[in-house]
């Protein structure tokens, strides 16, 4: 029997009929790690062979429907890949626990990324499933902002990175929007985002998902790619426009020469404009060090007992005898990690800017067909369904069989 | 270019292998599961528990160790701290929900027992016990509700760092467990 | 052309669909962001109701009727939200099913290519948002009228409400509480509960055992080993270290170690020496500098016959009951004392009494054996010190006597009253006194050497000359008060005036103290001799003795005519006389 006393004011009586009961709570634990990671693997087997072989949009959209039931609500939705890789930092930086079955479920999304894309955006994400299936009416973002906005996610990952190396939350998990609706919950940003995505194409996905970055560059380099079969195709610009993510990019004439020109002092102002535009980032980071580690608790708390303000944090402090030099100094560890690390970041996001806009300037060249851009595709599938040869190759199959 | 691209992909590929060399390295401390669970040493009673949860109805509830309980006839967990009268009324209880049933065992002691299903895990019946009791009212996440985030809500914002990640072999943390060797 | 009006169905569907999804999910965020409003609000007026005067029944009465209002609204609230997410999540399935069936019944409709102008079926439009802001009218009505009332928890029943009585309490068991009676009062111990005995029983039933510092506070009537020729009956090492010394009570040895990452609490079987079990204690918010000699478990435990009370140099104190089971804890200020804190509990029936002299405050504390409360603390100026204190008992009142390094002083047990003070002490005070026929006996090297009547403090006599003991505590044996020092002096002197009358040396001094038991002084010195002595007012005489070859440090426990010994190895052993 488990018995304590944390304070025994009142010593336990002793009854004559009556036994005293024992504390009982369910010890059950959910679904072991091993099932979501085995269900996650056959699933991207089976979402590739969908996008690859058969390159059917229908079954890329069943598999969506089926990873919002199995991975939005059987598995609840968390924990889930694009949470994981602040575990991963956690445990590198502070040497948090973190098992086997966390760690895979980390990786397998980007190894199949490195394969075959972002499969695991199409359908096996439970987030972006949800958002795959809720488009109802794609409005087109215009290509500037879309841009601009896609610099979003690399600078929530630079400051997650940070964050978590500070010792604060996980700050990604509080941001996906979409976790109160697989537990049939409800906050203000899930209907905010559900609605937004009825119009927009994969809001989150696009303009917020820190991994999204990291799948981003694995899919730049993946073995498999989806791709415009040149020979037959009869450049009639369906599959650009079905594409409600900007990911098909249609054919370039060879430039001018006047253009080349232009193209070329553009690149040469842009690359002499790099250091400055880093310094400018290192700026802003350092700008922004006391204003996003004014957030961590520790920081908070400090202040709080050195303005002598009273909160639940200073309360609790007090309580627990801590003494004031060891806050002093979790303080000053924090401060010393947003120091340096927003400055960094901030060097970091100007230089993936300038790296994207000179390679916007270079890209002048001549193509004469359809391109993909692999770090915009989700393997969604609409193109498929939007070409009239696919559809003509299905027509067929239709009738043969 | 099929050669940057080769040397791109395996150097990503060897990036990704590399988490897997290291934990492999560090094989000897790791757990297979964590649960997120609440300290009742230090928690402070401050009733965030109660909102913060993703869950409607939070995870967290309050449960009663009887063991440590006197079963007091004025239970100040029960009862508010301005209460005019030892009775059942609503101005006289602490629970908001109404959650704390009592129960006449023998002259004068009462047993108390929480309905889990009127609990909202506020905690308020586990300061006043605390504070004038035994203590042997506190706050748990109920593991059989508790969805296992990732990152808990409720530890995120939790003023006193009272939400802890324990084994999965031992999901609940009772005040003080026992240091008895026999 | 059956095509067409398929698809004209299939989207007119989506459309309806998705207005009552954009709808519903703008009811719902405004529902969640008013309801939370609302029920802030009334839980706070509810509960500064509460803080009203609740004698009065108008006030009882509004009280209750918000809590009921509170509470309905609470959880009607909740189901509400947890539906309209139901619905949100089925009109999603909805949606999903509508799109896909489409795609999955009909060809791909042909995408017009950019520039050509689409045809747009712009009548549909309004009908599906008609259609929609009907459907999600129905949908409202049905929310606010029907499912959370059916959904509800039974317990709004309005009968909860009455006020009844529960269980036999009626008023007669009631105490007429009224509301101006601070919520200490309810943290009274119910009267039932057994009550340590009295004190006189208390301590006679101590001289029995070996139940603290120095045996017992009156004569020990332990008996002595039938001979001082003794065989290792069983030898335990002792996992921590510490200066304190064993204790014994019905056939359980206690004592205590610490160092700086737990302080534990022991107990041992006297007749096998295995550790039966073990609290730790590792709460202490910060450890203090102890010198090496000191340690962090100096004090010696106190063991009555439910509980054993132990407190460490780290200000920790904890009361288990003899199966192991903590009963309370507690936790002192910082103890910040030069070399660190020394001084042993002492027991008296139903209160503890810790003597907690530190550098800056000195407080003396009487707590509650049951539960650990403070009963009184006097803050005294009496300048740090390592001593121990002790009583004087006459007609179930206690009088405590306390040494100081500045003072000696006598405090009422009851109460904390201070009784009468000396200020006639030096030096650094580590020793404690002695008490008989209410004399308290004092020695101190560099601070004093004497008596003082128990009841007003006067001093009887002081010896000034005489070498005195630094570390272990004299002891009262006949009509002699002898010292030992140390150095290795061992000094008689009168009990009645303070004369000097013998002196004898040995090779090595001693630093525990010892005790007089059935006629004889039992003492253990740094030699690791265990000497069996007696003494005339000539001389001392060595009956006999034992050797450990071990420094021993801690007073020598009692029980069952064997030795129990903790020796500077830090072994407990337990020695038994030969046949």
């Amino acid at each position: 029997m488990i018995s304590f006393l944390a304070q025994a004011r009142f010593p336990a009586p002793e009854f004559d009929n009556y036994t005293v009961p024992q504390l009982q709570l369910e010890t059950l634990v959910r679904d072991p790690i091993i099932w979501r990671v085995s269900t996650l693997l056959v699933f991207l087997v089976v979402s590739g062979l969908c996008f690859y072989r058969w390159r059917s949009s229908k079954t890329m959209r069943l598999l969506a429907l089926a990873g919002v039931v199995i991975f939005g609500f059987i598995f609840t939705a968390c924990p889930c890949p694009v949470g994981m890789f602040q575990n991963l930092l956690s445990a590198f930086v502070h040497g948090q626990p973190l098992g086997y079955g966390l760690l895979l479920l980390f990786a397998i999304p980007l190894a199949a990324a490195l394969l075959f894309g972002r499969l695991f955006c199409a359908g096996a994400c439970p987030l972006g499933a949800v958002q795959e299936l809720l488009l109802w009416k794609p409005i087109r973002i215009p290509v500037s902002v879309d841009r601009a906005l896609r610099f979003v996610p690399i600078a929530l990952f630079l400051l997650v990175v940070v964050v978590v190396v500070a010792g604060m939350a996980f700050p990604l998990c509080s941001l996906d929007p979409y976790l109160p609706l697989f537990l049939w919950s409800c906050s203000i940003p899930t209907v905010a985002f559900l609605v937004l995505g009825l119009f927009v194409s994969r809001p989150f996905c696009r303009y917020v998902c820190p991994y999204g970055v990291l799948l981003r560059l694995f899919s730049l380099v993946s073995w498999k790619t989806p791709a415009v079969t040149v020979q037959t195709c009869i450049t009639c610009r369906l599959c650009e426009q079905g594409c409600p993510n900007g990911a098909i990019l249609p054919p370039e004439s060879a430039p001018t020469s006047e253009v080349q020109a232009r193209g070329v002092r553009r690149l040469s102002r842009l690359i002499a404009a790099v250091p400055l535009a880093l310094c400018l980032g290192g700026v802003l980071g350092w700008i922004a060090a006391p204003v996003v580690s004014a957030a961590h608790p520790a920081v908070r708390l400090l202040a709080d007992i050195e303005a002598h303000r009273t909160s639940d944090a200073v309360e609790a402090f007090e309580a627990s005898g801590t003494p004031l030099a060891q806050l002093q100094n979790d303080v000053a560890q924090a401060r010393h990690v947003f120091d340096w690390g927003m400055p960094l970041a901030g060097v970091l996001l100007a230089g993936a800017v300038m790296a994207e806009l000179i390679a916007q300037a270079r890209r002048r060249r001549e193509s004469s067909s359809y391109t993909i851009d692999l770090s915009l595709c989700y393997c969604c599938g609409r193109c498929y369904a939007a070409c009239p040869l696919n559809r003509k190759r299905d027509a067929r199959k239709g009738t043969t069989t | 270019m099929i050669s940057t691209r080769k040397f791109l992909r395996v150097l990503f590929g060897g990036g990704l292998l590399a988490p897997f060399l290291w934990l492999a390295g560090k094989r000897k401390s790791r757990k297979a599961a964590f649960l997120w669970q609440i300290d009742p040493d230090k928690c402070i009673q401050c009733g965030k528990c109660e909102t913060a949860c993703v869950l409607e109805h939070s995870a967290v509830k309050c449960v009663h160790q009887y063991a440590a309980c006197g079963y007091c006839l004025f239970c100040s967990g029960y009862y508010q701290d301005k209460r005019v009268k030892f009775d059942t009324a609503a101005e006289n209880l602490r629970c908001p929900t109404d959650a704390i049933k009592r129960k006449y065992i023998e002259d004068p002691y009462f047993e108390y027992t929480i309905d889990e299903s009127a609990c909202i895990g506020c905690g308020r019946c586990v300061k006043g016990c605390a504070a004038y009791g035994n203590g042997s009212l506190f706050l748990q996440i109920r593991q059989e509700l508790c969805k296992q985030c990732n990152q808990c809500r409720i530890a995120e914002i939790c003023p006193s760092h009272a939400v802890v990640r324990v084994p999965a072999d031992q999901p609940y943390i009772f005040k003080r467990p026992p240091e008895v060797k026999t | 052309m059956k095509n067409h009006a398929m698809r004209s169905t299939f989207r007119f569907l989506q459309r309806v669909v998705v207005i009552f999804l954009i709808c519903l999910g703008l009811h719902m965020l405004h529902d969640a962001v008013r309801s939370d409003q609302v029920l802030t609000a009334g839980h706070e007026q509810l509960e500064l109701l509460k803080q009203q005067d609740m004698s009065n029944p108008k006030l009882a009465a509004l009280a209750r009727e918000m809590d009921f209002i509170y509470r309905s609204t609470y959880f009607q609230t909740h189901d509400k939200r947890r539906f309209g997410l139901r619905l949100l999540g089925v009109g999603l399935l909805a949606l999903c099913i509508l799109l896909g069936a489409e795609r999955f019944f009909l060809p791909p409709e042909l995408a017009v290519p950019k520039g050509s102008s689409p045809e747009r079926d712009s009548g549909g439009l309004i009908a599906t948002t008609i259609c929609g802001v009907v459907g999600l009218l129905v949908v409202l009505i049905v929310l606010s009228n029907n499912v959370h009332k059916s959904s509800l928890p039974t317990l709004f029943t309005n009968d909860k409400y009455q006020s009844k009585e529960d269980g036999s309490l009626s008023s007669a068991t009631q105490p007429p509480a009224s509301v101006a009676q601070p919520p200490a009062t309810v943290t009274q111990p119910p009267a039932s509960v057994a009550q340590p005995p009295a004190l006189a029983d208390a301590l006679e039933a101590e001289t029995r055992q070996w139940p603290q510092f120095r045996g017992s506070l009156l004569p020990n009537r332990n008996a002595l080993p039938a001979n001082w020729r003794f065989r290792e009956k069983w030898k335990t090492a002792i996992a921590s270290p510490g200066f304190n010394s064993p204790v014994v009570w019905d056939g359980k040895i206690f004592l205590t170690g610490a160092d700086e990452k737990a302080r534990t609490l022991y107990c041992y079987d006297v007749q096998t020496g295995k550790e039966k079990w073990r609290v730790v204690c590792d709460t202490a918010p910060r450890i203090p500098k102890a010198s090496e000699d000191t340690g962090l478990a100096p004090p010696t435990v106190c063991a009555d016959a439910e509980r054993v009370y132990a407190i460490f140099g780290t200000g920790e104190m904890v009361c288990c009951s003899h199966a192991g089971e903590t009963v309370w804890r507690k936790q002192l200020p910082f103890p910040d004392i030069n070399y660190g804190y020394a001084s042993s509990p002492l027991l008296l029936g139903d209160r503890l009494i810790v003597q907690y002299d530190l550098n800056e405050v000195q407080t003396l504390y009487a707590f509650n054996v049951l539960n650990g409360e403070t009963l009184w603390e006097k803050k005294r100026d009496a300048a740090p010190s390592w001593s121990s204190p002790v009583a004087w008992v006459a007609n179930g009142k206690a009088i405590v006597f306390t040494a100081g390094c500045k003072t000696a002083e006598a405090y009422n047990a009851q109460t904390g009253e201070s009784l009468w003070r000396q200020e006639c002490m030096g030096g650094e005070v580590a020793t404690s006194g002695s008490v008989r026929d209410g004399i308290f006996y004092f020695s101190n090297t560099g601070a004093f050497t004497g008596a003082f009547s128990a009841t007003d403090g006067k001093i009887l006599f002081k010896n000034e000359d005489t070498p005195a003991p630094d570390v272990a505590s004299a002891v009262l044996y006949n009509d002699l008060y002898i010292l030992f020092t140390s150095g290795g002096s061992v000094l008689g002197i009168d009990a009645k005036d303070g004369k000097e009358l013998f002196e004898e040396n040995f090779d090595n001094g001693f630093y525990a103290s010892p005790v007089a038991v059935g006629g004889k002084i039992i003492a253990a010195n740094l030699d690791g001799d265990l000497l069996l002595l007696s003494a005339t007012r000539e001389k001392l005489i060595v009956e006999a003795k034992y050797s450990m070859k071990t420094k021993l440090f801690a007073v020598p426990a009692l029980s069952g005519g064997n030795v129990i010994v903790r020796t500077g190895a830090n072994d407990l052993i337990c020695l038994e006389a030969e046949p």
